[in-house]
């Protein structure tokens, strides 16, 4: 009875559990159905795509360095603190 | 490489144990080590380089004040950046900056199964590798986007998915570095994609 309603996700499950568990390693009974889900579901099948280039896009978005003056500005106030203590 | 990985966990424990005992050198080591780090979270969380500046400045201000409360159980990089969110949530709640950000309460099954219907493209249609001013023009356009999109986020929401999608972190330190439990993480970080990937959509459909 369980298994079958396993197979039967429905598809805002299957983008429920995606969005909980993209990039992690599972390899639970219900991760294997999602799996063989997002074989066949073309809407689930750019869902995750669409997913998976919103983190990309995040995670290479550039950072700026810390600048030497906000460098310089932390060390001084430090050790105007260190001073004091 | 192993051999080199323990030497610098005993060196930062070493460290860090000199630093409570009022060893500044210790201590300025380890702000030497972790100043980037630190600048670029908050940078990440309020995109904006000098509210990143003043994050930096309170957060080792505090790791200072702190340090003797430091004991050991969890890394020590857990613990600042126990230090940083704290700071980045203050400052939040402070300047009320977050005016605009959605409600915390879970975008329903609907909502959710709505955005399904989402298109995907090819990546280098966003993401250009050639720097003509056009595509200067396209990553500046994204950037800002990228941008208003995670501002608009919850800021508890926000941090998880910095944590989590973009610095890399696994959930139980995540758990660790929030004080909450590993389903809120999730739950939080669920939230965040499913949000972010609708700010995003229709950029990815152009």
């Amino acid at each position: 009875m369980k298994t079958k309603k396993i197979n039967k996700l429905r598809c805002n499950e299957v983008a429920k559990y995606v969005c909980e568990n993209l990039d992690e390693q599972l390899n639970s009974r219900k991760c294997q159905v999602i799996k063989k889900h997002l074989q066949t579901c073309p809407k689930c099948i750019k869902q995750l795509d669409s997913l998976k280039k919103t983190v990309f896009l995040y995670r290479n978005c550039p950072t700026p360095g810390i600048s030497a003056q906000a460098h310089r500005k932390l060390i001084a106030g430090l050790s105007l603190m260190m001073t004091k203590k | 490489m192993e051999i080199e990985k323990i030497q610098n966990i005993e060196n930062e424990s070493e460290l860090v144990h000199k630093a409570q005992k009022g060893d500044q050198r210790a201590f300025s080591l380890l702000v030497k080590k972790y100043e980037s780090t630190v600048y670029s979270f908050a940078y990440k969380v309020c995109r904006n380089e000098e509210k990143a500046e003043e994050t930096l400045q309170d957060t080792f201000v505090n790791v200072y004040r702190k340090l003797d409360q430091f004991n050991g159980k969890a890394k020590f990089s857990t613990w600042l950046y126990q230090i940083v969110t704290n700071n980045c949530l203050m400052k939040r709640r402070k300047s009320k900056l977050d005016k605009s950000s959605v409600s915390l309460e879970s975008p329903d099954s609907t909502q959710e199964d709505s955005d399904l219907q989402g298109n995907g493209v090819p990546l280098h249609t966003l993401v250009s590798l050639k720097q003509t001013p056009q595509d200067e023009m396209v990553n500046k356009e994204l950037r800002e986007l990228l941008d208003t999109a995670i501002l608009k986020l919850p800021m508890e929401q926000r941090i998880v998915f910095i944590l989590r999608d973009v610095e890399g972190r696994s959930s139980e330190e995540a758990a660790k570095i929030l004080k909450v439990s590993v389903p809120a993480i999730k739950s939080r970080l669920r939230r965040a994609r499913v949000f972010l990937r609708k700010q995003l959509q229709k950029y990815m459909e152009i």
